[in-house]
């Protein structure tokens, strides 16, 4: 586990402190003090505690995100409690359908990483209610989170994972922040085992992050247009394929234009690449 | 090994569509309305998606004619074409 969030990016968006409480303590985040959202770090695990509702948690997400570079790899979570018509109270899910009740919008975050715990529906709703949908979890934080998760990383590596803390049975009423962060610290088994499939499967997804860096040192040496841009990131890549290395802005110092060093690239990458005949 | 599929609310009445639920008694079914909201998202990554291929069980709609459309102004001609 720690071997892969060494390579991974985790990105965790939490409504309340009591529920992030158990993560800060289990991943040993610090407190940063920047910007307007309380934010934890350590390594290449971030946690943003972004206050109830929906603007608050669009606003968190962005913030969280929008700031990191290279988010190929990355893997972003809403963790936090929520109601549920039939799951029992503590269980630990994941969102396989997420619909907001205002708008009458849906997703379907994918599911490729397979998890070990159950599944469900969630609603998620502008204010606290009682009134549970069939079958289907109830909060106030997902529809805002997830199509703005997905602006920045891949659907498969952004999830949602609740812990049911009210049911038909079992009122919201007497809930304080000590019962939220028993509820979610006796979860974390099933909690790390889903962030464990899911660091598991980011390390599949390709890493551009070489091309991206190598890129702005040639852009410090040629003006590119976007069009030359996207040719020479291509290049990089079938140069990165065929000689398992990228070449270094150094080697076409000689050529004074950017139109001269693609042409060089591009005939060395042409002169090794395949030739079917 | 199939560990998702997702079902169009229309294709669960269908036999067939119950045949193949049957040969995946572990697979986790989402009932979905349409299709196109599960398949082909945006930011979907391809390479990912092959690790854990899931199922999509939908209807075919098949659409013969156009509905006639009011003829006025803009749609005159759109309704012109579709209607040779």
């Amino acid at each position: 586990m720690n071997d892969l969030l060494s390579e991974t990016s985790l990105n965790f968006v939490v409504a309340l402190q009591s529920e992030a409480t158990p993560l800060i303590e289990h991943f040993k985040l610090k407190s940063m003090q920047t910007g307007p959202f309380r934010y934890f770090a350590r390594d290449k695990v971030r946690l943003i505690i972004s206050g109830m509702g929906k603007i608050n948690t669009a606003a968190a997400t962005a913030a969280l995100l929008h700031q990191q570079e290279f988010l190929d790899q990355a893997v972003c979570i809403n963790l936090g409690i929520s109601g549920h018509q039939s799951l029992p109270l503590g269980s630990c899910y994941v969102a396989h359908r997420i619909s907001d009740s205002t708008s009458g919008a849906d997703w379907y975050p994918q599911m490729t990483f397979n998890p070990d715990c159950q599944t469900s529906q969630l609603c998620t709703v502008e204010q606290p209610s009682s009134d549970y949908p069939e079958n289907s979890g109830l909060d106030m934080e997902a529809s805002a989170f997830y199509p703005i998760a997905t602006r920045y990383i891949a659907s498969e590596l952004t999830q949602v994972a609740k812990v049911v803390s009210d049911t038909p049975e079992n009122s919201m009423e007497g809930l304080n922040k000590h019962k939220v962060s028993k509820l979610v610290s006796d979860a974390m088994p099933d909690i790390i085992g889903i962030v464990d499939k899911l660091c598991r499967l980011s390390t599949l997804q390709y890493d551009g992050s070489e091309i991206h860096q190598l890129m702005h040192r040639y852009s410090d040496n040629w003006h590119l247009t976007v069009t030359q841009t996207s040719a020479l990131t291509r290049l990089l890549e079938r140069h990165k394929a065929l000689f398992k290395a990228l070449p270094e802005p150094d080697m076409f110092k000689q050529c004074r234009t950017s139109k001269d060093m693609l042409r060089q690239l591009n005939s060395i990458v042409s002169e090794k690449g395949l030739h079917l005949s | 090994m199939i560990h998702t599929i997702y079902v169009e609310e229309e294709a669960l009445e269908y036999d067939i569509a119950q045949d193949i639920l049957k040969r995946f008694p572990k697979a986790r079914v989402i009932p979905i309305e349409r299709y196109s909201k599960v398949f082909n998202p945006k930011s979907q990554s391809f390479r990912l998606q092959k690790t854990e291929p899931s199922l999509l069980l939908a209807v075919k709609k098949m659409v013969l004619y156009y509905q006639p459309q009011p003829i006025t102004g803009s749609v005159v001609k759109r309704t012109i074409i579709f209607h040779i």
